[in-house]
């Protein structure tokens, strides 16, 4: 009985062995190269440092600059 | 429309420089070619029309199959055929078996028991036969799965609990091939010695192996039937092997057309393969007295043996891969 059970065991370590290798080699290109990702709204994951609000500031129109000049002179 | 507004101007564009080369005169050119001859025909232009044409973008040509006709083939064969030639395989040995056993019941022993235990199979022999065993168990319900699934399981368990089953039968019969691979090589290394045919196997076939006369004819450690299933398994066993990894890594060699061919192979032999071990299961287990001894504990009686395999120990001293366990002097009954 107890080269029965270590004939399952063996077949069932084999397989699980070169099924998850099998397994891995089948995986998509993109899921085998992929890294860990963050999210774009998590602040202090990405690109715009911990501070960042998520809101995004408009910046300046052209015209409201030359005012800001004439009015500097 | 459109499609066939753009086809009837090709066709009128090709045969408007068609008309005028065929008007040609037709006589050889000093160079001795004759263009006229080599020129697009009316007829040809319009065979050309309603067919879809272009090149394939995919880099592997092997991929580029667009219409198989031999498809409509191969569908009908998995359909249609394949379950028929399943069904009255399996079933119809497990109905012959069944028969066999009511009519004969099981193979028993004459003989009282010796009370002496002789070693039948050694702990690597039985280990790989087990691991072989246990792989081809899951191998042939998952394959059948893939045959039965839908028209049997399908409506009992419904599509979501038949989709996780199926998906999960589909890795275990990828995995499970492995471990059949190297349990039939070593197997085919292991036994191949004493599978050889020899002048004693036409005699058992001749008596079916005393399974109807109750005589048992003389046999050396492995008798015809045990040798036809073991070139069975090696043979049928190594044809699965083959054309299961052709399966197992789809268009990486052959294109979609060979990969049918294997499919017919794998499924059709797969089939053959298990009605063959049902047959061999039932004479291990319930259609003969102490045969699961040899495969389980690995020992035998030796009445059994002289019963069943006397040749072995009288003239090889019931020799296993570990040598032989008794000397010359065994006596024949």
């Amino acid at each position: 009985m107890p080269v029965i059970v270590a004939g399952i065991g063996l077949a069932i370590v084999i397989s699980l062995g070169i099924g998850y290798l099998l397994y891995a080699s089948e995986r998509p290109p993109v899921y085998r190269t992929a890294a860990p990702s963050v999210r774009i709204d998590h602040p202090g994951e990405n690109l715009v440092g911990p501070d960042w609000s998520g809101l995004y500031k408009t910046p300046p129109q052209a015209s409201e600059e030359r005012q800001t000049a004439s009015q500097e002179d | 429309m459109k499609s066939r507004m753009a086809a009837l101007v090709l066709a009128a564009t090709l045969a408007a420089y068609t008309v005028p080369a065929m008007a040609q005169n037709n006589a050889p050119s000093p160079t001795g070619s004759n263009p006229t001859a080599q020129s697009v025909t009316e007829q040809q232009v319009l065979e050309e029309l309603g067919k879809v044409k272009g090149r394939g973008a995919i880099p592997d040509p092997k991929e580029v199959v667009l219409e198989q006709p031999q498809g409509r083939e191969y569908q009908a064969f998995h359909e249609r055929l394949l379950p028929w030639i399943g069904g009255i395989l399996t079933l119809g040995m497990l109905i012959a078996l069944t028969v066999f056993y009511l009519m004969r019941g099981p193979i028993t022993l004459d003989e009282r028991p010796a009370g002496v235990r002789i070693k039948r199979f050694t702990v690597a022999e039985r280990l790989t036969h087990w691991m072989t065993a246990a792989s081809f168990i899951v191998l042939a319900i998952t394959g059948l799965n893939y045959v039965f699934g839908k028209r049997l399981l399908l409506p009992l368990l419904g599509p979501e609990a038949f989709s996780v089953w199926s998906q999960w039968a589909k890795f275990l019969h990828n995995a499970f091939g492995w471990p059949f691979l190297l349990g039939v090589s070593v197997m085919a290394v292991l036994w191949l010695k004493d599978n050889l045919p020899d002048r004693y196997d036409l005699e058992w076939l001749r008596e079916f192996g005393g399974f109807f006369s109750r005589r048992h004819p003389p046999a050396r450690r492995f008798n015809a039937g045990q040798k036809l299933v073991f070139w069975s398994v090696a043979v049928g066993g190594g044809i699965l092997i083959l054309s299961g990894i052709v399966l197992l890594f789809p268009i990486s060699s052959l294109d979609i057309g060979s990969l049918q061919t294997a499919q017919y192979v794998h499924a059709v032999f797969g089939m053959i393969m298990i009605a063959i071990i049902i047959a061999h299961i039932y004479i291990g287990t319930i259609g003969m007295e102490g045969a699961s001894d040899a495969m389980v504990s690995g020992e035998v009686d030796l009445a059994w043996a002289k019963a069943h395999h006397r040749l072995w120990v009288e003239e090889e001293g019931a020799r296993t891969p570990d040598g032989p366990q008794l000397g010359r002097s065994v006596p024949a009954e």
